[in-house]
Formats: structure tokens, C-alpha cells, sequence
């Protein structure tokens, strides 16, 4: 078990490595090759296209240094803690990051809570009741959820909500330590939203991964021995089927977490996404950088515990 | 249904443009594409005056549910959180080095100017100053002015400024920061590489007093110091590591800025040290970061928002729907968005006769209508005014040229669609077949939602007469747009649609855009060739202090630039509706220059009417 995990550890630092290093190469040479410079905005932004303006700007951003120093300096800076600061407003990336990563955390994790909580549910359903009509509604309704993309939903639900209920959500984003119940009340919509978008393939993976199971022999043994189909289902099945789920939820939460700009957007919510998205339209390096860095080590740590996981739900992993 | 017009006879030009892919699928990812009517490329133009107006009855019922712009200050009690929105973020807060003009309007909450402009009174404001955080001036010499500050005048009860008194080192700092690092400082400041800029120094004569030097008689000095996205004045501490003005404000206005995170929200409470405070009626404002249209329309629908945007093709439907929301119509609007040319040299549009063939190929009406809905709104009763735009906006009153009245002389040809003659112009200037050139506009929302298909109507009435190809292209705003096209002084190729920036005197826009030393001039390529009767022209206006000499010069050189067609201005405009919850009080009755102007004369005169709030 030792053994693995540090294995694990390794690689996960070693992806870090390769992560930053193509990060940095995208951000700081190919960018600036095919599409643009943050100076180059700015300076168009003050009128003009100068060279010596341009110069001047890159000095003053350290930007005119040769790349490999620029990269060691950023990466010894990420060890420090400090993730930069912002080219446009001067803040720190860290204390930016610090105030949003929190808000994104909680929608994706609640969101894939919510989607689990029903979709694991529906999709063992869906199996048990493989060919008749719970099944066939169950398959259609993931389907269904599968095609319609939740900012439209999203977008529907405050429409009507107004249109029908002169409802409309929270404008005032509260913090979950400074007023818990209007917290509730703003993030409990965005999150179940952001959690119906992998319901559908879950709930028909689920489905598939259960059936596989049902037609092993240790499920008909379990029966010829005179179990209830509930404890067939419960004891024997579902804990078997649920691996190559885990694996799927597991590295569902990093996109999840990363994906919320849309929703952010809409219900006017202080998370990662949006900060991500507003800084890409400035070319922003630092921030697009630490960002892009913090999301992969989540996706890296996200891999760490599926895998960590892994030795859990299967023992025979360990060996 | 008028909206459908520009689509409907589009049908006919779609048949005729087989060959361009990219317009037809413009056309129909847009899904308005019409079905029916038709004409070919001679048809005759739209008219908007023959659109049929409604009967005397359904005006008159139309007229009856326009806001009254009741003044009610007398019955006015104070306290209480106006709920606005706003769609975007700042880039940051600091207005006189931000890269972005979202910077300035923000300040404008905080930062005082040295002048402010007069509201109007239940009528459109006229651009007259009034004193702001100067309490007067004068005008000993055509080149000096000399500001008095308020004695009573304090910065924001807030470390490490705690009350001090707003003094003249303060406003010399702001100017110098303004010369030096704004992007607008080429508008005003003289120069290294700005030798014409109008004012050349600002010195602090004593604590209260600022002597401005100009370089010549600048007849619109004063209405730049009140304008918002020029000279708002703030402590020098910002400098000096006082306070990030980045991050932080210290407000020296009526406003103070209690709350911002970023990407979410504004919050604006009373600052209870402002030397008029006692004159403000709200205790402040919530501004809620809405970028999504349809959310902030179901907030404004919810009552969680008390004024929203409506787009103006839904405003009769959502009266209708909620009969007790308040409508108001705005005055027309002075900002005039652009078509205009890549100057490079061999361009086909060097010769004006290319420039006047394309403006005659505009459909004027028939844009106004698809955009301005003014067709429903004739028919529904609601008033309306089309003006076509000459090269300023229809909206400056008394010095805009009707290019449709016989004043505008031989350049009224151009503003009218003829493609018979715009056939001959191209022939005469030796094109026989059609110019196939690239026309580029920003797909991405910075100019708002409508603008991409204003531009690809442009592009379809150029195209539909069969004298231009156009290969459509969408340059990213940052990094292609701004430097490769809108900056770039003439230094592309084809045809750009763009935006045009929000000036509080038309010589600001003349001098900027037309001018061959403007710095967002598109009318000289680089610089270099230059219409030295155009430059003479715009710079004898801004240096004659008699008001009807210089309107009728003004009007003189839009003459001159319809001839020229330099650029191909938006069609026009006709004045739009708005919409807001009736519990505003004062709402419409004292009005701003513009939006951003008004935070210490119209936004201090709001309140918060209890007896209509149905929320």
C-alpha cells in the first residue's frame, strides 16, 4: 500500500512538472507567436503600437528576460506561494485565488455530490429493470439530460422562474461563513445544475457497469444461494460495478470545478471560472498561468485519490 | 416583424450571392432569414416615412403611458438602495492609468472632476457646465483659465487621507498623471508626439486655486473638464503608496465605494463628508455584475433590478405584459459608429468616388428600421425620430447637418441609395467588375450583442448590388481588432466596422477621427496623406470661441466630408425607449449629458418612492 501510493506520489509530482513546463511554453511562446501579447493590448489600449512603448511595458512586467530565467523565477515563486500578480489590476493571484477557488470547489463538489446521490441510484434501477418500462423512461431521461446543455437550462429556469413566479435568484453573493443561509440559497441552484451535466452519462454507465456484473457467476451463485435480490444487488453487485465509476466521477470533479464560468456568469458568482475567462480575454499571463497550474494539480490529485481509491474498493490492487 | 424587412428582402440578394458561402450562412445563422417579398438589386429603398402611422386615438394612448418626468423632490424622503446592474467588469479602479475606458466609468462615482455638466430639466441636457469641485472660474485670456476650488471640498474619511481637504497640488497630480499615462491624453495634453493637444500645463497658484495654459483658444475646454473619461481628480496619496488605486478608491464625490468584488458586484453608499451631502437623496446603490441578458431581464422581471436595458424589439411586448412598468424615451443618442477603409496605397478606396459608391449602396431606412424597431413602434403609437447620421451623430443637436435636407449640398447624393450611380462612380474610377476586398468587424460582444448583425447588414447591402465581394472576417478584439485595424491609422486592407468612442464635444470626435493627427483617425494613411482642407477645416473650429461661427463651421466641414465620404458613418438613429419600475423617483426629470456624468447631478436626485413599490 506504502509502496503504491509513493509511486503514485511521484508520478503526480512529475506530471506537475511536465504541466508547468507546457504551460509556461503555451502561455509565454506559442501565444504570443500565433495570437498576441498582453503588452501588445495594452498598449493598443493607450492608442498606440509604439516599439518603445511596447519595450517599456515589457520591462516594467519583467517580460523582456530570456524564457528559461522567466520560467525558473515563476516556478521558484509557485514554491514560495506566490502565484504572481495580475498584469491589469495588480493583485495578488493568490489572494485572487484564495477568495474564488473555495466557491468553485463547493459548486463542483456539491454538484457532483447531487449528481451522484441520484444518478447511482437510477442507473442500478435502470439495470434491474433492464427492458421494461422503468428502464427504457430511465434511459431516455439520461439522454435527454445528456442533450440539453445546462446554461440553456439554467437560463430557462430564471426565464420562466421570472415569468411565472416573479422569482429570480440572489444578487448579493454571501460567503458560507459570513451568512449561511443566503449562501444556500445562491449556490444550491448553480450547483444542482452543474451537477445534472454528467447525470446522463452516469446514470447509463452505471446501468452498463451493473449489468456486466449481473450476468457473473458469483451473482448467480449468490442467488442459487438464496438471497434476496436486494442483498444480490446491494452486497454482491453494486460494489463491484462502482469501480469504473469511481474512476469516472473522480475525474469528473476537476472539469466540474473548471467548468463553472458559464454558470458563475449567470448567477453573478465570485469563483475561478469567471477569473479564468475575464483574464484569457486580457492574455493575462500570471493569472491564466496559476490558474491553469491550480486546476491541473487538482485534476493530478483528483487522479491520486481515484487511484488511492482504488486500493479500498479493490483489494486486489494492493498486490 | 420591421425587423424581418431587411431579412425578407434579403431573399432576392441571397439568390444572388450563391457564390458567398459566408454570407449565406451569416444570414442564416442568424435565423431571421425571410421567406417571402422580394425585388431584385435595383429595388427602390425603403422609405420610413411611408411606413403607416398609427391612428390619432392609439397615439394619443401611446403618448398617455410615457412617463410624466414629474419632479417630486418636495415629497421625497431619503434613505434607501437604488438596485441597478451593470454588464461588465473594470479592468481596475484607477481611471487616469487603467488601460480601459471601464476605469473611468467607475470612477466617475468617486472621483470628482473640476467641472460638472447642468442636467437638463425634464428636457435633454445641452452640454453646459457647471462647477463641480471648482465652485468658479474665469477666462482672463483666450488661453488661460483659472479654477477656484471649493474650500469645503474633503477626501473620503479614510486612512491615509481622513478628511483632507481636495486642494490644487491635487489636480495638478491628476493632470500630470492624465498627460502621462491615460489613453485619452492625446485628446487634450501637448505633447512630445501630441504638439497639437490644447492644453499645455496646469499649475497649482495656491491651495485653491489651478491656472490652465492653453496652447491656443480651445473653444471645448470646459466641457472636457467635465467629462468623466478625461480629468477626474484624485489624492495624490494614490501615488505616493498612500492607497493601491489599482484596488482601492478614496472617494472625493458624492459616492463611496463600500463593496467590490470583483466579477460580482458594486456597492455605492452616501459619503456622508461630500460638501453637498445633504442634497443627496438615496443612501446608495447596488450594482450587481449581470452579463447574461436574459438573466438581468428576469431579475428586472422579478423587481430585484428597478431599471434594465430592454432590448428596444421587446419593450412593446414586455409593457404589455407588465402594464405598470414605467416608459420613458431617451434623446438621441451623440455617438456615431463607423464603416470605414484600410488606406494602404494602391487601395481602390484612396479614390473618394469607391467611398461615395459605397455609402449610395447603404439602405439607410431600411438599416434604421431593422435595428431601431421603428416601424412597430409607428404603428403602435410610440413617437418616433429617424435621423440619418452625416459624419458626426444625429444626436448633436444644432450642429448636426441633416443629410437629408438640402443644406448638406452635393454630399446629400451620397447619403441616399442609388446603385445606378453608384455603378458609374466605380466605372469612372476604372472599376468594371466588382471589388472583391475583405470587410472585418468583431463577432465578440465587446460593442454589445446587435452590433456583429448591424455589420453583416452592411456587408449585405454593399453586396447586394453586386459591386463588391467581401470575404467576411472576425479579428479578435485585443490582440487584431484594436492595434490592426482601429488604431492602425488606415494600415489594412478592405473594409472595417467598428465602434466609435463616446466624446462630450464633437470637436473631440472630429479632431480624433478625421483629423490626419487624430489618434484614432481614419482618414489619412499613417499620417502621411492628408486632406489638408478637412485638417484646416477641424482645426479652425476648435480655435473659434464664437459659438455660431464655429457651428456653422462645424456644419461647413460635414458638407465637405459628405463629398469626401472620408468614412461611411451608422446609418442613423431614431431616440430609444426605457424601461424601469415607477417607484424611481425624479426618474427622467433631471437629465444627464451622458450616463456616466450624471453621478453628482441626477443620480443624487433619485429616491425611493415607498407608495408605488410593488416588489
Amino acid at each position: 500500500m506504502g509502496r503504491y501510493v509513493t509511486q503514485r506520489l511521484l508520478l503526480a509530482g512529475l506530471t506537475l512538472v511536465l504541466v508547468s513546463i507546457i504551460v509556461f511554453t503555451l502561455l509565454r511562446v506559442i501565444v504570443p507567436l500565433v495570437y498576441g501579447d498582453a503588452v501588445d493590448i495594452i498598449a493598443a489600449e493607450y492608442g498606440g503600437t509604439d516599439p518603445e512603448l511596447v519595450q517599456d511595458l515589457k520591462d516594467d512586467y519583467g517580460l523582456s528576460d530570456a524564457l528559461v530565467p522567466q520560467y525558473l523565477r515563476w516556478v521558484g515563486s509557485i514554491l514560495r506561494g506566490d502565484l504572481g500578480e495580475s498584469l491589469f489590476n495588480g493583485r495578488p493571484v493568490s489572494k485572487e485565488i484564495q477568495d474564488r477557488l473555495p466557491v468553485s470547489v463547493e459548486l463542483g463538489l456539491v454538484g457532483l455530490i447531487s449528481s451522484v446521490i441520484f444518478s447511482v441510484p437510477l442507473g442500478i434501477a435502470a439495470a434491474v429493470a433492464q427492458n421494461r418500462w422503468p428502464d427504457y423512461f430511465l434511459r431516455t431521461s439520461a439522454i435527454l439530460v445528456d442533450s440539453i446543455p445546462g446554461f440553456w437550462l439554467a437560463i430557462m429556469i430564471i426565464t420562466f422562474g421570472s415569468v411565472w413566479f416573479n422569482w429570480a435568484p440572489p444578487l448579493r453573493f454571501e460567503y458560507l461563513h459570513d451568512d449561511p443561509m443566503t449562501h444556500l440559497k445562491i449556490m444550491a441552484l448553480p450547483a444542482l445544475l452543474i451537477g445534472l451535466t454528467p447525470s446522463g452519462s452516469l446514470i447509463r454507465l452505471v446501468r452498463t457497469q451493473m449489468l456486466e456484473v449481473m450476468r457473473q457467476d458469483y451473482i448467480r451463485t449468490a442467488h442459487a444461494k438464496g438471497l434476496s435480490g436486494r442483498a444480490v444487488v446491494i452486497s454482491h453487485a453494486v460494489r463491484n460495478a462502482i469501480l469504473p465509476v469511481v474512476t469516472v466521477i473522480g475525474l469528473s470533479l476537476p472539469g466540474l470545478i473548471a467548468g463553472t464560468a458559464i454558470f458563475e456568469s449567470i448567477f453573478s458568482l465570485p469563483g475561478m471560472g469567471q477569473y479564468l475567462v475575464s483574464s484569457v480575454g486580457n492574455l493575462d499571463y500570471p493569472v491564466i498561468m496559476a490558474t491553469v497550474f491550480i486546476f491541473s494539480v487538482l485534476i493530478v490529485l483528483s487522479n491520486l485519490a481515484v487511484d488511492i481509491s482504488y486500493t479500498i474498493i479493490d483489494p486486489r490492487i494492493r498486490l | 416583424m420591421a425587423r424581418d424587412r431587411f431579412w425578407e428582402n434579403s431573399f432576392s440578394r441571397r439568390r444572388m450571392l450563391t457564390g458567398g458561402a459566408a454570407t449565406g450562412l451569416g444570414l442564416t445563422s442568424l435565423g431571421l432569414v425571410g421567406c417571402g417579398g422580394g425585388g431584385d438589386a435595383d429595388e427602390e429603398p425603403v422609405d420610413l416615412e411611408s411606413v403607416p402611422t398609427a391612428d390619432a386615438t392609439t397615439q394619443q394612448k401611446a403618448q398617455s403611458i410615457l412617463w410624466p418626468r414629474e419632479d417630486t423632490t418636495a415629497k421625497a424622503t431619503k434613505g434607501e438602495i437604488y438596485q441597478a446592474y451593470t454588464t461588465a467588469d473594470v479592468t481596475n479602479l484607477d481611471p487616469l492609468a487603467s488601460p480601459s475606458f471601464t476605469a473611468n466609468s467607475a470612477g466617475s462615482w468617486y472621483y470628482p472632476r473640476l467641472l460638472s455638466y447642468k442636467p437638463g430639466y425634464k428636457v435633454p441636457a445641452k452640454g453646459d457646465v457647471q462647477g463641480y469641485l471648482a465652485e468658479s472660474w474665469q477666462q482672463p485670456e483666450p488661453t488661460k483659465v483659472i479654477f477656484k476650488l471649493r474650500p469645503n471640498a474633503v477626501w473620503e474619511n479614510a486612512a491615509p487621507l481622513n478628511k483632507r481637504p481636495i486642494d490644487a497640488e491635487d489636480v495638478v497630480f491628476s493632470w500630470t498623471k492624465f498627460a502621462a499615462k491615460n489613453t485619452s491624453r492625446k485628446d487634450l495634453a501637448k505633447l512630445a508626439d501630441n504638439p497639437n493637444g490644447p492644453v499645455e500645463s496646469m499649475t497649482a497658484i495656491d491651495k485653491n486655486t489651478v491656472e490652465v495654459k492653453l496652447q491656443y483658444p480651445y473653444a471645448p475646454f470646459l466641457s472636457a473638464m467635465a467629462y468623466s473619461r478625461y480629468l477626474q481628480v484624485m489624492p495624490r496619496e494614490s501615488e505616493s503608496g498612500g492607497y493601491d488605486p489599482r484596488n482601492e478608491v478614496r472617494s472625493g464625490g458624492p459616492w463611496i465605494l463600500s463593496n467590490y468584488q470583483r466579477n460580482v458586484t458594486f456597492q455605492y453608499r452616501k459619503n456622508p463628508d461630500y460638501w453637498d451631502a445633504s442634497n443627496v437623496l438615496l443612501n446608495g446603490f447596488d450594482i450587481p455584475i449581470i452579463p447574461e441578458y436574459a438573466a438581468g431581464l428576469a431579475q428586472f422581471r422579478a423587481k430585484k433590478v428597478w431599471s434594465f436595458a430592454v432590448r428596444q424589439e421587446e419593450i412593446i411586448q414586455l409593457k404589455k405584459d407588465l402594464p405598470e412598468l414605467a416608459i420613458d424615451q431617451a434623446a438621441h443618442g451623440r455617438t456615431c459608429w463607423i464603416t470605414y477603409f484600410g488606406l494602404k496605397p494602391g487601395t481602390p478606396f484612396a479614390d473618394d468616388r469607391v467611398r461615395r459608391a459605397a455609402s449610395m449602396l447603404i439602405d439607410r431606412d431600411l438599416w434604421i428600421d431593422t435595428f431601431y424597431n421603428v416601424a412597430e413602434f409607428r404603428t403602435a403609437g410610440y413617437p418616433t425620430d429617424v435621423r440619418y447620421h452625416s459624419h458626426i451623430s444625429a444626436g448633436w443637436e444644432g450642429t448636426w447637418l441633416d443629410p437629408k435636407s438640402a443644406d448638406m449640398g452635393e454630399g446629400k447624393a451620397n447619403f441616399t441609395k442609388n446603385v445606378a450611380d453608384a455603378k458609374k462612380l466605380l466605372e469612372a474610377a476604372g472599376f468594371t467588375s466588382p471589388i472583391e476586398t475583405d470587410i472585418a468587424w468583431i463577432a465578440t460582444g465587446q460593442y454589445g450583442t446587435t452590433f456583429p448583425k448591424q455589420a453583416e447588414v452592411i456587408k449585405g447591402m454593399l453586396e447586394e448590388s453586386g459591386l463588391f465581394k467581401l470575404k467576411q472576417v472576425n479579428p479578435d478584439y485585443q490582440t487584431d481588432y484594436l492595434p490592426k485595424y482601429y488604431f492602425a491609422k488606415g494600415d489594412f486592407t478592405g473594409i472595417a466596422v467598428g465602434a466609435s468612442t463616446a466624446y462630450p464635444e464633437v470637436d473631440q470626435f472630429l479632431f480624433s477621427y478625421y483629423h490626419s493627427q487624430g489618434a484614432r483617425q481614419k482618414s489619412s494613411y499613417q499620417g502621411t496623406v492628408v486632406d489638408a482642407k478637412s485638417d484646416a477645416m477641424i482645426e479652425a473650429q476648435r480655435k473659434e470661441l464664437d459659438t455660431a461661427k464655429r457651428t456653422q463651421m462645424i456644419k461647413d466641414w460635414q458638407k465637405y466630408a459628405a463629398t469626401k465620404m472620408i468614412l461611411i458613418p451608422y446609418p442613423g438613429q431614431s431616440p430609444a425607449f426605457s424601461l424601469f419600475w415607477p417607484w424611481i423617483g425624479n426618474a427622467g426629470v433631471f437629465r444627464a449629458w451622458d450616463a456616466e456624468s450624471g453621478r453628482d447631478t441626477t443620480e443624487t436626485k433619485l429616491w425611493f418612492d415607498k407608495s408605488k413599490y410593488t416588489g
